[in-house]
């Protein structure tokens, strides 16, 4: 496998792994706006 | 907002693999180390526009007064901060190939460092100042001094001397010199950079206020006083 | 060499008596008759011109004392002049607006240091090389320029600023 290739899929998977973080946070910070 | 935050990810996701797969390497630069140029750039770029924001949020708490705007101007600078320790960690690991070492006490890296200990200054100050209302005033008015004082950090400092810098984006000639896959790429990195900063900003700031609202009785206080002094 | 040195020394000497501006207002009790009796900016002003005329008296004294003991020729007096109260001004604004923002502040001093270096340095650096052209007998347009531009700004910032720093 070309070395390029290899370094920009290990970015997608910690970029995809921040995504899912971020989005998570986002829903929960929702959540509790709207509680108080 | 949302379809905005879910277009992020693929946006991301070409910008990261355009950044590794599409332009070629640029010429006069050692083997693949160019394409830092996709990463470093942006989150510099991210660095100075979170300041620049900071500094907007700022100027409203000097003439509102409203502590959201307060949560705004300290979040963006925290992001800022982020922002700015990524874009000195990939710039010194291009120094380091490309110069042979980390840290060359460029006049860029000094001044950008200084800009990194300026702001985190800032957070300092703000920890020392425990009156709510007070903390946002004078917070805001060193951020926005702080503002003031940056171009001279960011645009005079790195040129009144020789660097090894190579030329930025807004260089003296004042046009962009990149082929166009690079352009394209490069553009495309800034924006959704940007989208992220948003992001990350809006997130921090909402955690800030439920913070203040919620677990600290700063709110309450502050409104207690008022009654109190009425 | 001696450039840098003298800048140091200077910095220094200015350093212990710059940012007392505001905190020992705040500490003999007589800060609350200034804040009562004048507008934020116009003590700022007031201060920052005083810290200024502080800085030159101190650099009259030290710089011929150093330049007479470590044998050092200056050929360009007058152009050296400019680059000390260039410098002088840049640092006398800057010092004493921080000084009235961390007044109020826990743990003054160390804050102030804190807060005022990123924003002292870049005088710093100009500076030294100002000196080093005037002490060559060349005059550093370029180090003035950048030196008086960056005073200007302050003062600007300073004066508009200052009167987050009373309490209303």
């Amino acid at each position: 496998m070309n070395s390029l290739a290899f370094l920009a899929a290990v970015n997608l998977v910690i970029w995809v792994g921040l995504f899912a973080y971020l989005w998570r946070i986002d829903r929960r910070i929702s959540r509790r706006e709207r509680e108080r | 907002m949302k379809i905005l935050k879910l277009l992020l990810l693929p946006a991301m996701g070409a910008t990261i693999a355009g950044a590794f797969l599409w332009p070629e390497p640029a010429a006069g630069f050692l083997g693949e180390s160019s394409r830092i140029v996709f990463f470093h750039v942006p989150c510099a770029w991210t660095a100075s526009l979170a300041f620049l924001v900071a500094a907007g949020y700022s100027a409203a708490v000097l003439v509102r007064g409203k502590a959201w705007h307060d949560d705004l101007a300290a979040s963006a600078v925290r992001v800022g901060l982020l922002f700015a320790a990524l874009a000195l960690v990939t710039g010194s690991l291009f120094a380091k190939i490309m110069w042979g070492s980390y840290w060359n006490w460029d006049p860029r890296e000094s001044s950008f460092l200084l800009l990194l200990f300026l702001y985190a200054a800032y957070l300092f100050l703000r920890t020392a100042i425990e009156d709510p209302a007070r903390r946002r005033r004078i917070a805001a008015a060193y951020a926005l001094f702080a503002a003031v004082l940056m171009p001279f950090l960011v645009f005079v400092a790195p040129r009144v001397t020789q660097s090894l810098h190579p030329q930025t984006v807004i260089n003296p000639e004042g046009r962009v010199l990149m082929d166009t896959p690079t352009k394209t790429v490069f553009f495309a990195s800034l924006a959704t950079f940007t989208g992220l900063f948003l992001w990350f900003l809006s997130l921090d700031a909402r955690s800030a206020r439920l913070q203040r609202e919620g677990t600290s009785p700063a709110g309450n206080a502050e409104g207690a006083r008022r009654v109190a002094v009425i | 060499m001696c450039s840098a040195l003298l800048w140091v020394l200077l910095f220094f000497s200015a350093a212990t008596g710059l940012p007392r501006a505001f905190v020992r207002e705040e500490e003999s009790g007589t800060a609350l008759a200034l804040r009562l009796v004048a507008p934020a900016a116009a003590v700022v002003a007031g201060k920052s011109l005083f810290n200024f005329v502080l800085f030159a008296a101190i650099s009259a004294v030290t710089v011929p004392a150093f330049a007479l003991l470590l044998g050092w020729r200056v050929e360009a007096p007058l152009a050296l002049a400019a680059v000390l109260l260039a410098g002088g001004a840049g640092l006398a604004v800057v010092s004493t607006f921080l000084s009235a923002l961390v007044a109020r502040a826990a743990q003054k001093s160390v804050l102030f240091v804190i807060v005022s270096f990123p924003l002292v340095v870049p005088l710093l650096l100009p500076a030294i090389a100002g000196t080093i052209a005037a002490s060559r007998g060349e005059t550093p347009w370029l180090a003035l320029r950048v030196l008086g531009a960056y005073a200007g700004a302050a003062a600007c910032g300073a004066y508009i600023l200052a009167f987050a720093a009373w309490d209303e």
